[in-house]
């Protein structure tokens, strides 16, 4: 049985890792665009701000993959998933078959319509090589100018703001803008930003970015002209589901996927922040978010890939817990 | 075969050419010009954006005006599904070429008065309604020399084109642009006359030697939800109607929510916003790749800031007092494809304005459903039946197309020839009239200019600004100029391997041997050593028309030939 896994983040490790100790003869494939080893995605901040070390953030090396006998392949994107097929093709056009595919590419931020063309003048803030390439332009940067939805916003914001560096923060809502998942969670954030002298803008949207001398030019719809040494801006986080374009397999934003993590292709599984899945009590769907979710759907599509039959129980307590503190505690203290 | 009317509008330099009603001929067409073959009324795309591509925008426009009509229009808002066909999309070769865009341009730099010699037959026909389906019938005819007389019940004539589509998306003086071009050629146009009872069409079918029924869909498809009756609550195309009409122009909206994933639906999220809606929803009951609304509207809307809820069905309109305050929806899930409610899903939008664009549909006129289907053309008698009024609401193109294929069967009952043909038109071609390199295939889609959103708030202003002339010639140097067709005299090739190794993209075959299919297609078995090649082959599917075989070629085998396509009559 070879199970192909694309995707090396939370979700994607921890599935291959269930499915070996489960099915020891099985031959497990995972891969991931990243160059790296799979690391904790959630400790990008800290590890910028230096609270923690490389070896704190990558959770995997080597010796892991060797151990476990599982083959990573980093470094390499799955272009395309050819379900009728059963088989999945590289960018460098290498096809490679499966019978069972697990789907855990997570998601990106995006850019909408408005900022798209822009999108060499904005700075990413999702992976390890976007935090190298952040590293890289401190010394220089002392404003940094920063617009998208959610809580990665404070995880940035408060990233920026331990790096000793002046914010300004765009959104289109009267505060923070964060989704009705994360609102309750939040505390008194709009005092906490404002003990940290942020520039705050709201109700207001960015339009256009220049670049001036290496300095960025940030245009708002309400005709605010705004400059910074650094420009993080984002509409969404989208899941990575382009290798699924035009595949037959069902997506709303995500990847539309039952409480076994089962796609609506045979044989083809989906896990962590790339999947959208009905919550009885939001009464919506949701695409998934955080760590210890992506973990346990991780998990749970590994063992159903194995054979096992699991049902994912959504509970809104695993949303952002994390090293056991609450996530108000984590970025606030 | 009598005389064509292509000729009429783009005179062809004499060169020598062949002509082939060989199905093979047909075929290749089909399979190697897939932009051509995906559009409705199958218009010459590679001709138009060679002649782009040359500077020569009036012969652009020509051809598009002699192929769908309605450039100026099309241009703007056809639903392109050319473009998904395009070959430049295929894997790895990147966009689609800007088909649609370029057509604009076209029709913006190239726009000309037809100077056509129209011989008048002596023949009256009656086209009921001005939409686009009705239009293009009366033009056909007009050129085939019948006089004719459109009626259509509103003020002006367009169809959807001027009371449906908004403004911002397709200025009133663009459609009356080309609605002139067709009254030009002598076609009468009577407004403010409506057809609706059965007297009214007996006389038409006396008067006339035959009577073209195009109506279209005025009615909004109904669904009955409970609080429709509330102040608020707009039908879609009703809301369409009354914004194009200048009537909405004084109305408070704040929180709008639409339902639907159409044409309709977008244009009223996106006059909603520009009516001061401030929270507008455009809920949809599938998924977004199942929208049916253009992706180039869908990312204009996202632009405008508007919300999306897919997988949503609404459940009742709820009301106080009279006035609309919010929607109940409900949530759905797909099985096998198909939205299915989520018991237990239901949730509430506060707003104050919902609307409904969930289709339209067409009204009952008299005499109209017992009309037979003759060779798929509704006909009785001398009595016909074209565009979204026959087969539910489409789209402009479709619209077209129909009004073309309805034009030629009346022709044909008036006229007594036997009908049609397609001739495939083959004209060699010399090695300079390529203009193709391979740099050309690196050039990126030229992205159409728009006005910045934060000028979207005047209601009728065009978003789209159209290419510069200069924008048009870039993009028209990504077509792979897919009319042209290499091919190698396997008598003559000496098997030297100069094209092979002269080849920018693998594009030339070592084949073993060629299966013919009884309808045309190729397959070629390909050979894994030059030694077993019993023919060496062109791809034609990947060759970019740079021309370095011919130029490689020592023995001179290579020819190119240029294929295009003509309907002609049979007497
Ligand atoms: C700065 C930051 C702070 C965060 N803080 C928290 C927090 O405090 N609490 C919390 O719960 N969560 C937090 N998160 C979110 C958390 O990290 C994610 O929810 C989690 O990583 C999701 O795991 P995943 O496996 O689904 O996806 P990912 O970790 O995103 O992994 C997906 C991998 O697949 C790769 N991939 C995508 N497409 C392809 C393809 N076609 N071919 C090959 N590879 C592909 C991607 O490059 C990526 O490496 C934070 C995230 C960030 C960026
Ligand atoms: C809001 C909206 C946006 C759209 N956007 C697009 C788009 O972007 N791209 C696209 O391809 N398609 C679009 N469409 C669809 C497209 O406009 C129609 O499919 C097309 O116009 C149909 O052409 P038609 O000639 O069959 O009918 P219509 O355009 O509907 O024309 C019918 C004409 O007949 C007249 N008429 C009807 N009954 C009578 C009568 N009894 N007596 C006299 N006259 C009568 C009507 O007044 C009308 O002028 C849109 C439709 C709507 C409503
Ligand atoms: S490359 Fe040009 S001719 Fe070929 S399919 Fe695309 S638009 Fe048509
Ligand atoms: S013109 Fe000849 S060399 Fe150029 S792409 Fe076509 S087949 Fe290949």
């Amino acid at each position: 049985m070879r199970y192909v896994i694309v995707g090396t983040g939370a979700a994607g490790a921890t599935a291959a890792r269930t499915i070996k100790r489960m099915d020891r003869d099985g031959e497990v494939v995972i891969i991931g665009d990243e160059r790296f080893f799979p690391y904790n995605r959630y400790l990008l901040t800290e590890f910028l701000s230096g609270a923690v070390s490389a070896a704190e953030l990558f959770h995997t090396s080597e010796e892991f993959f060797e151990a476990m006998d599982i083959r990573l392949r980093k470094g390499q994107a799955v272009e395309r998933v050819y379900p009728n097929d059963k088989t999945i093709r590289f960018a460098h056009n290498e096809v490679m078959s499966y019978d069972r595919l697990l789907i855990a590419t997570g998601r990106s931020p995006s850019l909408g319509p408005v900022l798209r063309p822009y999108a060499k003048l904005i700075q990413r803030y999702y992976t390890f090589e976007d935090i190298l390439l952040i590293q890289k332009r401190l010394p220089e940067v002392r404003e940094v100018i920063v617009s998208g939805r959610g809580l990665s916003a404070l995880d940035l914001i408060q990233g920026m703001y331990r790096v000793g560096k002046k914010i300004t923060y765009i959104t289109r809502g009267q505060a923070i803008d964060v989704s009705t998942v994360e609102s309750h969670l939040m505390g008194d954030l709009d005092s906490a930003l404002a003990e940290r002298e942020i520039n705050f803008v709201h109700d207001d949207r960015i339009v256009a970015i220049e670049c001036v001398d290496n300095r960025y030019l940030v245009k708002t719809f309400q005709g605010k002209e705004l400059w910074g040494d650094l420009v993080f801006a984002w509409d969404n986080y989208t899941p990575n589901v382009g290798c699924l374009r035009n595949t037959g397999i069902e997506v709303k934003t995500g990847i539309l996927v039952d409480l076994r993590m089962r796609s609506s292709a045979p044989e083809v599984y989906a896990a962590g922040d790339c999947v959208e899945i009905y919550h009885p009590t939001l009464k919506n769907y949701w695409i998934n978010f955080g760590w210890p979710n992506a973990v346990e759907q991780g998990r749970i599509a590994g063992k159903n890939m194995a054979g096992d039959n699991e049902e994912y129980q959504i509970h809104e307590t695993t949303l952002f817990n994390i090293l056991g503190k609450p996530l108000e505690a984590r970025w606030w203290d | 075969m009598s005389e064509t009317s292509d000729a009429l509008f783009v005179a062809e330099p004499e060169r020598a050419h062949l002509t082939s009603t060989d199905v093979l001929d047909r075929k290749w067409i089909d399979v190697n010009i897939p932009c051509k073959a995906a559009c409705p009324v199958m218009t010459d795309v590679p001709g138009y954006i060679q002649a782009i591509l040359e500077g020569d925008f009036e012969t652009a426009y020509k051809i598009n005006r002699r192929d769908n009509v309605f450039p100026h229009s099309l241009g703007r808002v056809c639903n392109r599904p050319c473009e998904p066909a395009c070959r430049h999309g295929r894997e790895g070769l990147g966009e689609p070429v800007a088909i649609c865009h370029l057509k604009r341009a076209s029709a913006d730099f190239g726009y000309t008065p037809l100077d056509l010699e129209i011989v008048p037959n002596g023949k009256k026909v009656c086209v009921v309604g001005a939409g686009p389906a009705g239009l293009t019938a009366a033009n056909d005819l007009a050129i085939k020399g019948y006089q004719v007389v459109v009626l259509e019940q509103y003020d002006e004539p367009g169809g959807m084109l001027r009371y449906g589509i908004p403004q911002f998306r397709l200025p009133y003086d663009v459609v009356a642009a080309d609605v002139k071009s067709i009254t030009d050629l002598g076609v009468e146009i009577r407004c403010n006359q409506r057809i609706d009872s059965e007297a009214q069409i007996e006389l038409l079918k006396r008067e006339y030697d035959a009577v073209i029924l195009s109506g279209g869909c005025m009615l909004p498809s109904s669904v009955k939800l409970p609080g429709m009756d509330a102040h608020g609550f707009y039908w879609g195309l009703d809301f369409m109607m009354q914004a194009n009409r200048e009537l909405l122009n004084d109305i408070k909206l704040n929180k709008v929510v639409v339902i639907g994933g159409g044409f309709t639906a977008v244009d009223c999220t996106r006059t909603s916003y520009r009516l001061g809606a401030s929270e507008i929803t455009l809920a949809y009951r599938r998924t977004k790749d199942k929208m049916s609304a253009g992706e180039p509207e869908i990312d204009c809307m996202e632009e405008e800031g508007i919300e999306m809820e897919f997988l949503v069905s609404p459940v009742e309109i709820l009301a106080k007092d009279g006035k609309v305050t919010g929607i109940r929806l409900v949530r759905n899930r797909l099985e096998e494809g198909k939205p299915v409610a989520i018991p237990g899903s239901e949730f509430v939008i506060e707003c104050d304005a919902v609307i409904m664009a969930i289709g339209q549909t067409n009204e009952d006129l008299p005499g109209t459903k017992e009309v037979p289907e003759v060779n798929e053309v509704p006909q009785k008698d001398n009595f016909f039946l074209a565009g979204d009024f026959r087969n539910g609401s489409g789209t402009v193109i479709e619209a077209c197309a129909d009004g073309r294929k309805v034009a030629r069967r009346a022709h044909q009952y008036l006229s007594g020839i036997k009908g049609y043909q397609d001739v495939v038109h083959i004209e060699e071609i010399k090695l300079d009239q390529l203009p193709r390199t391979r740099e050309d295939d690196f050039i990126p889609l030229t992205t159409m200019p728009h006005i910045p959103v934060s000028e979207r708030l005047a209601k009728n202003r065009e978003v789209e600004t159209g290419y510069t002339r200069e924008l048009a010639q870039n993009e028209a140097r990504r077509c792979y100029l897919c009319h042209y067709n290499f091919q190698i005299d396997i008598d003559r090739c000496i098997y030297c391997m100069a094209c092979i190794d002269a080849m920018p993209v693998d594009c030339i075959k070592l084949a073993k041997d060629i299966d013919v299919g009884a309808d045309g297609s190729l397959r070629y078995v390909s050979a894994a050593h030059w030694e077993e090649a019993q023919a060496i082959t062109i791809d034609n599917d990947k060759c970019i028309r740079c021309g370095n075989c011919v130029r490689a070629c020592p023995v001179d085998c290579i020819s190119i030939s240029k294929y295009t396509l003509e309907t002609v009559e049979v007497e």
